[in-house]
């Protein structure tokens, strides 16, 4: 009895050990079910992509749906979730998983339907207190920075000019706290990085909290900088101003962004319609029972 | 007469202690009922009687050790010489009146110190710091507790390090050490081996010279050996109380022949 | 009368002026001890005050029973119904204690018995490990290893989010907490017990489980009681792997909430009502561990808390002495359930196999046999899951350690850890700096100063320990309000820092006071007969023979603040790259090892992990070392 015990035992226990190194393999079903991967409310990649899918950034989602909380989350979602399909911000898409095109237009093309700008937002009253901060405002939006951020986003389009030289300032000090979308932060931090470099003396701390928050500091001028991925609304704006006159506010776009819609490498199709995005992340549509019956 | 600085007390000559209807209560258990005593200088007092019967409790009245017991009350009156007041006056202060009336335990509880640190941890209580001063006071009580020669040499050994019989001694040298006129002994023997007990007998029987000792006793063969005068209690009571040798010999009452006997243990 | 006097130094005790000045700084010590006692009292009033404060209102403006059993929670429409989410909590905890317990108990039953006595060392060393992995690391394996193993074996719908992921996680969390404590009562049964079933001709296994479990079921009682409380409490592990959707649950591998998961997901982004509905939620969860505590401290209250306290003192790890303070009231409560019986009582009916027919008799022992490999085969999975972690993390972490990833500058991309470590050190300092002088002064008061039988006592206790069982998510609201809003600070270190202090002091009291109640009463009453005063007899008598007590209960503090995250996650806010800066946000351990797993950056993740439970191990050791030395010093 002993020995089969002990047998028992180890056998459990290189079981176990096997599949928690090597995993189990993930194998993805065409006969099994959607799994929606989205984001958390006030993430301004959520209603950019909601806007376009459903109509309305408002919709509720069907039951079921995971809620990422960052870019990132989304992609490790998507990643290790075989039957999942989940939207994010281009800039971010890693080699993990599989770009799918929309309404056959690929993501790369000029044309691709589904895209939001980047802003910074603040209030021209209160920037002005702080001279560190219009630097680098300025120098977000000179041409320094157009190399940069063209290697996720796309730096000209439409009102973004990027065209001027950013203007060195010797001896600058202080302090920019910039705060807001997790879809644009790792583009400011890489930004901040690089002013460090121009400017030594100042120190730009970004805080990845989401476009909410973001507005929310600004209003509450916690930060200097606001990130958020979706264009502000009148009463958003009038939120922000917070009893101040609402023109305060201001907007400035510093990168073009495309949302991709991503499923895992193992998923077998390649495009997508906005009539397919609809009927799955709409909680008033009925739905597909499993990938197949939306290709069908 | 020794000078203290306070007024002197008078008391009779040869009286060190006087106590007068002392009650104890531990709530509503009363522990000692009425006890009326004289404790005599320079001489060896024993405490006798059977499990329970209060001589411990009485001893530990003496120097007031009894106040870290919460539920404990007393009424009565303990007179210690010189001490203007008796002893539970509230002008009393009580680590002087244990500076004076100094207690060693049934078990020896030296502290995991060094030994030197062990004997001065009295006097550096009461003020003295200089090296010395206390190097000096050491020695005079490893001495008079017999134990020098054997740990002179090794001051700094900590005192965990020595036998039973001499973490004992250890103990007697500590409480000599603060200069008491009268010492407590809380059955000191009882843990100790046959060979232990001997020398610390022999001990007490030199100390008493210069001190008055009050020992609680379970062995009253030890009693016989060393003690000038013996009390007997009984249920919290005092039964009687004299000289050893009249008392052994002739007790005056029944409880405590039979006791003496062997009747009861 | 005597003429040996040495020298002409008398010892002047006689004079007033000294006796006097002895009198004030008496009463000075004694007065600034009775403060910091006082400080836990007052700070669990704020803590309460507070949360009512804010959340009752929320609870009124939303609707009481709106709120309770409301199934709608979105805050663009101003809905709050926590219902989901309580159930969530509920059913998340039931199962993960089932699960816990199960396997802590067999593990224990099996260390105790089974286990062949030079592997019990070594595996109690192991589990000691297990029990110090911050949550978040559990975090991160659940979310990348257990998530996906259930999405893609067990889940016909493809989901691996849900009550049995955190369960399994949460089981493993709870699991050595519960061996040590069981093992703790199994070992305080009399082994005459044990002999006396055998001399009755019972087998091994069946005198270890009629007879020694049962009498031990005291204790077990109180470990699953405990771990009630800590899987409701617990956040992180649990937040990574719930899924987060606000649903009923109606099955085990469903994306839903948890109360924590709820709080710690939100309250970031939250303001106005939906920040004061998240409140309230911390309430709810407040009034449930309060609940779970008031239960445990009424079984406890029968029996004489100081009993085991006095019990001779051994080199243990600090783990063993967190269970040791624990224990007692295991053994209080064994005490408790047998207080109708002088001694456990011994069930013959259940050992009688008195039938001359062999076979009946050997179907009967068989049962105890299947028992025994049950034990065998719970310490099993417990070390099965250890190994796993740690190879786990190992494997993915190992590409990722560099110097650059340790000591380098901090980029996006290419981070480093350099601001995490910083992090976490200022925060053990901030933290400690506080709360060791307050928690040493508070024990130091309440164990040698405080008359055992005032009611005031057992107030003061009774605040320490509910004080101890607060959620930590709730200590987190509390001070991402109070420092971050109320006093405007924002995130801060020295907002966090506070924050955690309040959190570490009824560990840091509780663990010193067993120190200072450990020191045999005979050198306090040595040290009186001297005529030492009070102050003198606690500070040179007492407390160093307690120092090793204290010197652990400093290292718990150490390793809670390191593995805390929940906590700094509302009052630090996460910045990866900023050093540490008083007024000012940052990163720890392990916010950095959240942070780098929700970012996609697994590898960095599980390297930042890797580090951490190196560090957590290293002080465990490095207390118990300490520990036998300060002790060896003594003895």
């Amino acid at each position: 009895m002993k020995k089969m015990t002990k047998v028992i035992v180890i056998a459990l226990a290189m079981a176990l050990g096997t599949v928690a190194l090597v995993g189990c393999g993930a194998k993805y079903g065409d006969d099994k079910p959607i799994k929606i991967v989205t984001r958390e409310q006030g993430s301004g990649t959520k209603d950019g992509f909601m806007e376009y899918a459903t109509g309305d950034k408002a919709t509720i989602l069907p039951k079921g749906a995971i809620t990422a909380r960052s870019t990132a989350e989304v992609l490790s979602n998507v990643k290790t979730n075989p039957q999942a399909i989940g939207y994010d911000s281009f800039g971010y898409i890693t080699k993990d998983v599989k770009m799918l095109t929309l309404e056959g237009v690929s993501v790369q093309d000029d044309a691709y339907p589904l895209a939001r700008f980047l802003t910074v937002i603040y209030k021209s009253n209160k920037i002005v207190g702080n001279h560190a901060a219009e630097k680098f405002l300025e120098y977000i939006g000179s041409s320094d920075v157009t190399d940069k951020i063209n290697e996720g986003y796309q730096a000209n389009h439409g009102d973004l000019q990027h065209d001027i030289p950013y203007q060195k300032e010797d001896g600058l000090g202080g302090k920019v706290v910039v705060e807001g979308s997790t879809s644009l932060s790792p583009l400011m931090e890489s930004l901040a990085e690089m002013y460090k470099s121009v400017q030594k003396g100042v120190e730009v701390t970004v805080i990845s909290s989401g476009s909410g928050p973001g507005r929310d500091a600004i209003r509450d001028g916690k930060a200097d900088l606001g990130m958020v991925s979706a264009e502000l609304s009148q009463s958003q704006i009038d939120d922000i101003a917070k009893g101040d006159d609402p023109s305060v506010v201001v907007s400035a776009h510093i990168a073009y962004d495309k949302i991709a819609v991503i499923v895992n490498k193992l998923n077998t199709h390649d495009n997508i319609t906005q009539l397919q995005l609809n009927k799955i992340y709409n909680s008033n549509e009925t739905g597909y029972k499993n990938w197949a019956e939306m290709y069908a | 007469m020794r000078t203290r600085g306070y007024i002197e007390k008078f008391m009779e000559e040869n009286k060190c202690i006087t106590i007068k209807n002392l009650n104890l209560y531990y709530g509503d258990n009363h522990a000692l009922k009425n006890i009326n005593m004289d404790i005599f200088k320079n001489k060896i007092t024993a405490f006798i009687g059977p499990s329970g019967c209060g001589k411990s409790t009485l001893l530990r009245c003496l120097n007031r050790m009894n106040d870290l017991i919460e539920t404990c009350r007393i009424e009565g009156n303990i007179e210690v010489e010189g001490f203007a007041s008796q002893i539970y006056d509230k002008s009393i202060d009580v680590n002087a009146l244990r500076k004076s009336v100094g207690m060693v335990f049934q078990k020896p509880n030296v502290f995991p110190m060094s030994i030197f640190d062990n004997i001065a941890f009295g006097p550096r209580t009461h003020g003295i710091k200089k090296k010395p001063e206390l190097q000096a006071i050491v020695e005079d009580s490893l001495t008079k507790a017999g134990i020098w020669n054997e740990v002179k040499d090794n001051l700094k050994k900590s005192a965990l390090a020595l036998s039973g019989g001499q973490q004992q001694r250890i103990c007697i040298a500590r409480a000599l050490a603060v200069q008491p006129e009268i010492l407590l002994m809380d059955e000191p023997t009882s843990a100790l081996d046959p060979i232990s007990t001997g020398i610390i007998e022999d001990l007490c029987d030199q100390l008493k010279k210069n001190y008055s000792i009050v020992i609680v006793t379970h062995n009253m063969q030890q009693a016989l050996r060393i003690a000038d005068r013996t009390a007997f209690f009984l249920l919290g009571e005092m039964i009687e109380e004299s000289k050893t040798v009249d008392l052994f010999n002739r007790p005056q009452t029944e409880q405590c022949e039979r006791y003496i006997t062997g009747k009861f243990g | 009368m005597s003429t040996m006097r040495v020298g002409e130094t008398g010892l002047a005790l006689r004079d007033t002026k000294r006796q006097n000045m002895q009198k004030m700084t008496g009463a000075t010590i004694k007065w600034t001890l009775f403060v910091a006692t006082i400080f836990s009292l007052f700070a669990l009033l704020m803590i309460v005050l507070f949360l009512l404060y804010r959340g009752i209102p929320a609870m009124a403006d939303i609707g009481f029973f709106k709120f309770l059993f409301g199934t709608t929670w979105d805050s663009p429409s101003s809905q709050y119904g926590i219902l989901p989410a309580l159930l969530g909590s509920l059913y998340v905890t039931a199962l993960a204690t089932v699960m816990g317990v199960a396997i802590g108990v067999f593990s224990a039953i099996f260390l105790h018995r089974f286990c062949k006595k030079r592997f019990v060392g070594p595996i109690v060393q192991a589990i000691n490990i297990l029990a110090g992995i911050p949550s978040v690391v559990f975090g991160i394996f659940g979310l990348l290893v257990v998530v996906p193993f259930i999405q893609n074996n067990l889940s016909p719908d493809v989901e691996g989010h849900g009550i049995l992921a955190a369960s399994i996680i949460l089981s493993i969390m709870i699991a050595p907490t519960v061996i040590s404590i069981s093992l703790n009562a199994l070992k305080s049964i009399p082994k005459e017990l044990f002999e006396g079933a055998l001399a009755l001709g019972a087998s091994i296994p069946q005198a270890e489980f009629c007879v020694v479990v049962p009498a031990a079921k005291g204790g077990i009682l109180a470990a699953s009681v405990l771990s009630i409380g800590r899987a409701i409490g617990e956040t992180m592990a649990v937040m990574m792997v719930i899924g987060g959707d606000h649903e009923i649950p109606k099955g085990l591998m469903q994306s839903i909430n948890t109360m924590t998961a709820l709080i710690a997901g939100e309250a970031r982004e939250a303001g106005g009502l939906w920040l004061e509905a998240l409140i309230a939620t911390g309430i709810l969860l407040f009034v449930f561990s309060l609940v779970i505590n008031f239960v445990f401290m009424r079984i406890r209250a029968k029996v004489d808390y100081r009993f085991s306290m006095r019990s001779k003192k051994k080199n243990r790890s600090p783990m063993e002495t967190l269970a040791k303070s624990l224990s007692v009231t295991v053994l209080g409560v064994g005490k408790a359930m047998d207080s109708d019986h002088a001694k456990p009582s011994v069930d013959l009916s259940k050992l009688f196999f008195v039938d001359h027919e062999t076979k009946k008799s050997n179907r009967k022992k068989i049962k105890f046999d299947v028992l025994k490999v049950l034990s065998c085969v719970g310490a099993g999975i417990t070390l099965v899951f250890l190994a796993s972690i740690l190879v786990f993390i190992a494997k993915q972490g190992v590409s990722s350690l560099s110097w650059h990833f340790l000591f380098g500058e901090y980029s996006v991309d290419n981070p480093s850890i350099k601001p995490a470590l910083l992090g976490s050190a200022y925060l053990i300092l901030i933290s400690l700096l506080i709360a060791v002088p307050i928690g040493i002064a508070a024990a130091v008061y309440m164990s040698e100063y405080m008359s055992r039988r005032s009611k005031f006592i057992k107030y003061l206790r009774m605040s320490v320990e509910t004080l101890a069982s607060i959620p930590s998510i709730v200590y987190g609201l509390f001070g991402y309000i109070l420092f971050g809003s109320i006093f405007g600070w924002g995130y801060s270190f020295l907002g966090a820092g506070i924050t955690l202090a309040i959190m570490v002091l009824p560990g840091i009291i509780r663990t010193t006071e067993e120190g200072l109640l450990s020191v045999h009463n005979m050198y306090r009453e040595g040290s009186f007969a001297l005529g030492a005063s009070k102050a003198r007899t606690t500070f040179r008598v007492v407390v160093p023979q307690a120092a090793s007590g204290i010197l652990t209960s400093v290292i718990l503090a150490i390793g809670r603040v390191v593995s805390e995250s929940a906590v700094l996650l509302l009052t630090l806010g996460l910045v990866p790259g900023a050093l540490p800066d008083t007024m000012g946000p940052g990163t720890s351990m392990a916010l950095d090892i959240f942070y780098f797993a929700t970012q996609n950056k697994e590898g960095q993740a599980a390297a930042a992990a890797t580090v951490l439970i190196l560090f957590v191990v290293v002080i465990n050791l490095g207390a118990t070392q300490l520990a036998k030395l300060l002790s060896r010093k003594t003895k």
